[in-house]
This record gives C-alpha cells, structure tokens and sequence, in this order.
C-alpha cells in the first residue's frame, strides 16, 4: 500500500480551491463576479489504485529546438570552446516553466534565425583561428580542392548533425565549401561558410525525433538509436552524444534497457552531469530570477548583485553535492543541517566568518532548500516577506499542484489595521482569508507560508514583524507544524515531493509535460526512485531506462 | 541639400545588383518624392504592464477640448520640449470582452490580438498561456510591411517582463499561438541590427552571395526532415523557413539610401545593463525611442512593438528610491495604500511614452509631415486597474494621425462598454487596410469607431 500516497500525487492535477472559479466556470461575458461561497477545507481525492491507472500510451514525437546551453555546449563539442565562447544565442522561451518545452512546441522566430547566422559566422571564424589543425585534416592541393573539403565536411556533418550523414548531405555541405573556397580563393574561407552553414542547419539545430516503427507495438514508435543517443546525452549532459556513446549508439548498445542503463551510468560519471542538474534546477527552483533580484535598499541595505549571486551558487551546491559529491537521499535536501556558504553568505546567515566556499552547519532554525537565502529572497517582495509566494511555490514546484488564478474584479488588497494598531504581515494575511472570495485559494498556501515568517525577505532570521513577534505555526493539508524546520521534515517524509520531483525531471529529459496515459511508467521509475533510498543519480536513469523516455507515437 | 530618394521603389527590386541611378533624376522640383508616393503608415503597440487608475487617467471632458488627466499630464511638458496633446485620442469605456479566466493573461491577449488566449496547464505544470492567434502587430504587417528590411520589430525596455507564465505574459507579438517574437531589450544591438547595412561593402566581395547560398542549403536541408514530420511540426519548420527567406532578402537587397530625413544616428554605447540592481529605464526607452524613428524615417520598417514594462513585470522605477520603500510595481498596484506609488509609476510611464511620440513627431518624413503625422500608436496595459484586475473601462490612447485618417486629439467615450478590439480595427482601418474584422469568439470585432477615423 505504499504506492497509494505517490498515485494520488500523480493523478492530482489542481489544488482544490473552492468551486466558484476554477475552470471555465466564467465562459461570459461580462466577466462573472465571483459568488461568496462557504469556504470549504480541501477534500482529498479517494485515492485510485495503481491499476485504475490509464493503460500507457507515449506523447508524440516532435522536433526539439536546441536550448540556448545546448546550442552553446553543442558549439563547443563541434568546434571548441574558443567557437562556443564566440556566440550569444537567443534566448529560450520557456512554456510550462522549462525551455526543453519551448524549444519543443514553439516556432522559431525571424529574429532568431537572423541571431543564429550572426553566431555561425563568429564560431566558424574562432574555430578556425584557435584550431585550424584539428579542422582541417588534410593539406589542400589547390585552394579549393574538393576532397580535402570533402573529408572536413564529413569529419564535421556527422558530428553536428548527431547522425550519419546522408551522401546528399555531404555533397551539399562539400560543395558550399569550394564554392565559397573559389570566391575568395582561400581553402579556409570555404572551410569558414561550411561550418556557418551547418550551424545553421535545422538537422544542427533541432533534435530530430521522429522514430522509427516499434516492432514489438504497432501503435508505438521507438527512438532510433542515433535519435536516443541525443535523448540520453542531452537529458544527463545537457551536451550532444560524446564518441563512446555515439559508438554505442551505432553498434546497437541502446537497443536494449541494460545498454541504456550502462550508458546513463556512464554518462553521469561526466562533470557535464552536475552541469545538466544545475541548468534543470536553475530552472525548477526558479534561481534565474536571482540575476535580476532587487530589494528595497532602505531595508535591505546589504543586498546586492554580489550576494543574489552567491545564494544561487550555494543551492546550486548543495544539491550537487547530494546528488553527486556525496550521494545521499535526495529528500534530504529539504531538511539537511549542512549548507554551503561563501564569506558574503556567512555574513549574511550571522555564521562564522569563511573565506572561501565551505559547507558549514546551519544555524538554528534552519533545515534544508526552503530555509536558504535563495528561496527565501526569491519568493518575496521587494520590501517585505510573501507567505502567499512561498506557499503557491511548495503547492506548485514540490507538489505539482497549480493554484487556480484569483478572481476577477475582486482587490487583492490587504485591508488596512484600525490607526495605531500593529499587525504582522500574517495577521494582514489573516484577515484577507477572511474573505470567502480569496479563502479558497489563500487556504493552500499561505498557512505553508507561515512557515516562514521567521525568516525576511532576504533570508535573515526575524523574530518580530511591525514590533510584533512572528508566529511560525501553520498546516499542510491536515498536517500542523510550527516554524521552517518542522515543516521541513514534513515535506522530506511527504511522497507526493519525490513523486513530483520524477515528474518534472522526466518532462525535462523528453521535452514535454507528462501525459496521463504515462503514469503507468512514472509510477514505476518513482518506485524505484524510492527503492533505491531516494538516489537522485537513479531517479535519472530509471527515466532514461523507462520505456516512456524511448517510445512515442506520430505527431499530428 | 534637401533631397529624398524613394528607397523603396529601389528596394522593391530587392536580390538584383543593379548600379544606383543618377539622385538628381529621382527628385522633382520641390524635393518631394518623385514618384509621387506619399510617405508609408507606420504601426506602433506601446505597452505597459499593470494597469492604470482610472480615476486618474479618464479626462473629464469629452471631445476636442480634453484636458489631459493627472496620468496624461506628461503628454505636455515644456520643460522637456514635449508637445504631443494634439496628436493623443483618448478613448475610453471600452470593455474587454474575452472571458477574465486569468488576470494579466486576459487583457494583454485581448488589446494585442483580440482573441482569448489559450490556456496551457496540462497536468500540474505551473499556470502558463499562449495567445489565440496573432497579434495586432503582426496582422498589420502583414499588410503595410510592404518591402522593407524589417517586417517589424520588437523592443523592450524592463528586461524583468514575466518569463514564467508562458508567451502570453512574455512577450507583445505573436505570429500564431505558437510563434511569439523575442524582443530587443539591448539599444546597442538595436543599432547594429538597424544601421549595420548601411556600411557600403566592397562590391568584389562575395561574402553576401556566398551568405545567401548557404541559406539556400539550409533550406535544402530542412527538406529531408520535414517530409517525416506531421502537420503541426511542418508548420513550425515553415515558419523557420520563413526566417530563412526574409533574412536572404535583406542580405542581397541593397543599402539603405542616406537622405535629408534618414541619416545613420551615433550608435549609442547603452547595453540596458543593470547598474546596483537598478534597470537603465528612461535611458533606455529614449534611446530605443530615436533608433525606432530613425528606423521608420528611413523606412527600414514600418511596424514595431513596444514592451515599456512587462505584464506582472519584476520592473521596480527608480523615482521611488532612495528614500522611500522600493516594491516592484505589479507588487504596489495590489495594496490600496500603495495607490499614489502606482500613480507616479503610470505618471513616470507616460512620461516616457510621450518622449516616444515626441521622438517620431520631431522627425521629418517628408516637406509638409513628420513620422508621428504618418503613425498608429496604440498605447494600452495588460489590465485596467492592477488592484482589481478589472478588464471594464480599459485604458487605451491612440496617436498619431494615420496620414490623415485617424482623428486625433480627441476624447472618444463610449457609453455601452463597447468592445475593445473595435479600437484594434479602428487602428487597421487608419493603417489603410480594408480589414473587416480583427479578433475571434467573444472577442471579435466587426465595427471600428467610426468616429474616430477621419
């Protein structure tokens, strides 16, 4: 029966707020003014057996634009560093918070397309300074001789386009080469618009999964191998297949599950693998936004540029340092004791002072993720702490649990205290849940929020709100708990956050959201997630062995 | 020497290398165009995140003799040598009429395209949207772009607009539900992007010839992947594709032409960097303001959209500080008693928005008009009013006068709530076109207000 918790998260998909506005209760027009309703405590779904589970079907295949890391770490592995370095690719767009989902479902734009010939021609020129040799194979008898061009476009088609190349292809890319090698009648400058040129190439620039009929299932598609050899790579590597994989690839060595698994395998043992965490993460935390972070400088004096900096690159550490240094259980990363901190960051938690990047005991109060620096500045206000922020956070990043919007036409507004009477924010908050229009929803979060309180909108610890002392008590579901380290613990025991956690790495590694018909296969990769003592490294393999990471069915 | 040359019947001949013919030739006596074209119809969407205060914004008086509001007395600023009153119509009680499932979603789909947008939250992904269809921008693209370089572009101020509620927030133009444009945020880049075609080039080089050709195997090699792929993914390659041909274009057309009117401006050094966490705003809205009228006089495009602030945006204005608390503004426009901190972000927005017009208004497009004479401005937010989230007597200016066929300096009022995207076709109707209805389902528009088009 251990199953039964993790089943309902999957199956879950809203937080039952009340019924006045969820769905398209409001398809009118005028827009409809929400009715008060009585507010009701959130009912648990009956929890559905495994079997009540939709049979499996894949998601369709469809071709996947490079991310913006992939598009720089795809230069670098095909030309070098010196080329990667060399372009500003355009920036992703993110659909259901992830840039694997854009590049998945979204057209590329005409601005784009011109930021992508400007970026061919500037890696093709630094390659071509800084590694001419290892570029250009051969010595060429003319400039522009066609065989030499010939095996530098062989060398370099097959590599960037993650496949064999077809004989069409190579003619064509050859070709474009002595033309342009003709023009100027330089062997390199044909070698310079080669290269731009495949950059350019949608076979560089999308991963192509289009499959190939499943023997086994007439109703399904599998990967090709080339195709999954991508998958893989750019799942654990965030990089294009290196030559072992790319060997495996050729030699049949992802055609079964043992031969997926020994390559995952391997493939985290790359320092890539921390690197592809860390884009997922800066992603799933929401941590980008810390390079553009501001506060209220009257109030938070000692926030800067420098320190947003430094609290992303401590929760970047701590959970590499989980999931790779030091593998551990990775629901620890919401309750560990242990966090790392550079000399700014000690300074700022009121630890001993350090000088360079050291993992430290956290100071009393504190527990894990959601009492760092990082979550604790990013889900606030500029000038003041945000209980209904970190509460939608935990329902909707750790939970997978959207909140509905607010209704429309109604103020958000915090109603103002009597003149000279003091409230602490929650009190504020109190009084607002008070109102059956926002109960609902404000129910689910800010209660976790409350958590918080001790903590401000930088991350340091409080004890007094508006003069007032902070109260920490709230509940999760029908769980109470008082203050962040409690309400830690409960979070690390809740199945429902590793079971979330599978989901979102999964959507990250096939570029779309998780479909119903794929429970079934997630449920499974969860089980064993949890089987092996919560082991993020193994979480992310049994997604790569998983038969919904290798199938799919035609696109529309 | 005053002189215009036509670059766009120059243009038209686009891809062919033809040697420039004699200026003298191509002039008339009084330096009008020769050809007889009057200058072409510009487009501008100038959006700002978060709303208004209505009871701040609406002028008192209706009609010819408005007077501009608290919020729109920055329309008039002598201090600044700002005059743009009699080119600003406001308009007013107009209601949204797609359904409010979402604040912010709603009303940015609505004003910008006039369809509902589309909700995306499949299984307990986080709350995103994508438009319904394409935006107003793009529509009118379509139509007037004619041969320019830029069929339009996309500049933003804040770089803190909303990234994590998909492209309805994100971003202002959409070519389809799956086709938002990014926006230029970087006024260095601008220029580059803009004014870097007019360096002459060596006509012995065949870098450009060569540049097209590999865009031609681009293309040849897109074929092979999109006969695997079904429709939908067909239509994002041929989307691409068409990136693909609009760029080949401009890499053989020939150089812009220098003129009276359009000259290569001193390429700014501001790169829209942060400074102590503080966003450039104003420097950076002026400067993309004198690239984007310089970029219409020498008619490298003829529409483009404005992004001041984004929707829900994390943009925090600098007035605010040091002295007082410095809260985001999406996050003030939710507190009733941060209401006079909103006023002066809505005062500090139009302020920056009557420098755009005033930018366009300054610049000649030819002996007897200016760029703002020959320009659509539509000037809107992504809600009413921030507090509410209300959607009901939405603020929207209008400017310009459309060469003529849009009425301007006028108070325009309706009295039945009268539906939004009406002023979206009243812009396509001012541009020219003959387009008989913008938007879709509860959105769609079949009547521009005719008291407004001249």
């Amino acid at each position: 029966m251990s199953r039964l918790p993790r089943t309902l998260a999957l199956l879950l998909p809203l937080v039952a707020c009340e019924g006045a506005f969820t769905g398209g209760a409001s398809l009118e027009n005028p827009p409809v003014v929400p009715t008060p309703v009585t507010p009701q405590p959130t009912t648990p779904t009956p929890m559905p057996m495994p079997m009540e589970l939709p049979a499996f079907v894949p998601a369709p295949l469809r071709p996947r634009l490079l991310t913006s890391a992939q598009y720089v770490s795809s230069i670098s592995d095909l030309l070098g560093v010196e080329a990667s370095r060399a372009v500003t690719p355009p920036r992703d767009v993110p659909v259901n918070g992830l840039a694997v989902i854009g590049g998945a479902t979204l057209e590329v734009s005409a601005s784009a397309v011109t930021d992508y010939e400007t970026n061919a021609y500037l890696a093709a020129k630094a390659a071509l300074t800084a590694r001419r040799a290892t570029l250009v194979p051969c010595t060429p008898a003319t400039t522009s001789d066609a065989t030499c061009m010939g095996r530098v476009a062989s060398a370099l088609v097959t590599k960037a386009f993650r496949r064999p190349a077809t004989q069409v292809e190579l003619t064509r890319w050859t070709s474009i080469g002595v033309n342009a090698a003709r023009a100027y009648d330089q062997f390199d400058k044909g070698v310079e618009f080669l290269i731009a040129g495949l950059l350019q190439s949608p076979a560089f620039l999308y991963l192509s999964e289009v499959g190939e009929p499943d023997v086994a299932n007439a109703q399904r598609r599998r990967l090709t191998a080339w195709e999954l050899a991508s998958r893989l790579s750019f799942f654990l590597t965030n990089a294009p297949p290196d030559d072992t994989l790319r060997m495996a690839a050729a030699n049949g060595g992802l055609d079964d599950e043992a031969g997926i698994r020994g390559q995952a395998q391997r493939l985290l043992q790359k320092p890539e693998a921390k690197t592809a965490m860390t884009v997922l993460f800066d992603e799933l935390l929401e941590l980008n936004g810390l390079d553009a972070l501001s506060k209220d400088r009257v109030r938070f004096p000692s926030f800067d540029v420098a320190i947003a900096r430094s609290m992303k690159e401590e929760t970047r550490r701590g959970l590499v340092d989980l999931a790779f240094d030091h593998p551990g259980d990775f629901r620890d990363v919401l309750s560990r004791r242990t966090t790392f901190v550079d000399g700014a960051l000690a300074q700022h938690y009121g630890l001993p002072a350090v000088t360079t990047w050291t993992q430290v005991s956290v100071p009393a109060g504190r527990a894990g993720l959601l009492t760092q620096a990082s979550f604790l500045s990013l889900m606030s206000h500029p000038s003041a702490n945000s209980p209904t922020y970190r509460g939608r956070f935990v329902r909707e990043k750790l939970l997978c649990q959207p909140i509905p919007a607010p209704p429309p036409n109604v103020s958000t507004t915090l109603p103002d205290p009597p003149p000279n009477t003091r409230r602490t924010l929650r009190q504020k908050l109190e009084l607002h849940m008070a109102a059956p229009s926002c109960r609902g929803c404000h129910e689910v979060m800010d209660p976790i929020g409350f958590a918080f309180e001790g903590f401000d909108a930088t991350g340091k610890a409080q004890q007094l709100d508006d003069g007032l002392p902070v109260d920490t008590s709230g509940h999760l579901d029908e769980q109470t708990f008082t203050g962040a380290e409690q309400f830690a613990q409960l979070l690390r025991d809740d199945p429902r956050v590793m079971s979330c956690l599978a989901r979102q790495v999964f959507r990250q590694g096939t570029g779309h959201v998780d479909l119903d018909t794929e429970a079934r296969p997630l449920l499974a990769v969860t089980d064993a997630f949890a089987a092996s003592g919560h082991r993020y490294q193994t979480l992310l393999v049994e997604i790569a062995a998983s038969e919904a990471f290798r199938s799919g069915v035609e696109a529309p | 020497m005053t002189f215009r040359l036509s670059r766009r019947r120059l243009l038209r001949g686009a891809g062919a290398l033809i040697a420039l013919p004699t200026l003298d030739a191509m002039l008339d006596g009084n330096g009008a165009f020769a050809d007889g074209m009057p200058p072409p119809r510009r487009f501008v969407t100038w959006f700002f995140g978060n709303g208004v205060i209505r009871s701040r914004w609406t002028p008192t008086q209706i009609g010819t003799t408005y007077v501009p509001s608290q919020q729109l007395a920055p329309l008039v600023d002598a201090a600044r040598n700002i005059d743009v009153r009699s080119y600003v119509s406001v308009v007013s009680g107009f209601n949204v009429k797609t359904p409010n499932l979402r604040g912010h979603h709603n009303g940015a789909a609505a004003l910008l395209s006039g369809a509902p947008f589309i909700p995306l939250a499949p299984n307990g992904a986080g709350y995103n949207s994508k438009f319904g269809m394409m935006s107003i921008d793009q529509v009118a693209a379509d139509q007037i772009a004619g041969t320019t370089r830029f069929k339009s572009l996309q500049l933003a101020v804040s770089k803190r607009y909303t990234t994590g509620e998909g492209p309805t927030l994100a971003n202002m133009s959409h070519r389809g539900p799956d086709s938002p444009m990014p926006q230029e945020v970087n006024p260095a880049r601008l220029f580059n992007t803009l004014f870097s075609g007019f360096t002459p080039r060596d006509p012995r080089d065949p870098r450009d010839q060569l540049r097209a050709s590999v865009l031609d195997a681009v293309k040849d090699d897109a074929t092979a992947l999109k006969s695997q792929l079904g429709a939908r993914d067909k239509a994002r390659l041929d989307a691409h594709l068409t990136g693909v041909s609009e760029l080949r274009t401009r890499i053989l057309a020939l150089p812009p032409v220098i003129t009276s009117s359009c000259s290569v401006p001193t390429a700014p050094t501001q790169t829209n960097t942060d400074s102590g966490g503080i966003e450039p705003i104003e420097q950076v809205s002026t400067l993309m303001s004198d690239l984007l009228a310089m970029a219409f006089a020498c008619d490298l495009t003829r529409v483009a959209s404005f992004q001041f602030s984004g929707s829900v945006g994390g943009h925090c204005f600098k007035f605010l500080t040091p002295t007082e608390a410095r809260d985001t503004e999406h996050s003030i426009t939710h507190e009733a008693t941060q209401q006079d901190k909103v006023h002066a972000a809505v005062v500090f927005t139009m302020k920056n928005f009557a420098y755009t017009l005033q930018a366009l208004k300054r610049t000649v497009d030819s002996p007897t008009s200016n760029v703002l004479d020959n320009a659509v401005v539509l000037c809107t937010s992504d809600v009413a009013e921030g507090l509410d989230h209300s959607i009901n007597d939405y603020p929207v200016l209008l400017a310009g006068k459309g060469s003529g066929a849009l009425r301007s300096g006028y108070h325009f009022r309706s009295t039945n709530g009268r539906n939004t995207s009406d002023i979206l076709l009243t812009c396509m109707r001012a541009l020219g076109t003959n387009a008989a209805s913008v938007g879709k389902d509860q959105g769609l528009s079949t009547t521009p207000i005719s008291e407004l088009l001249v």
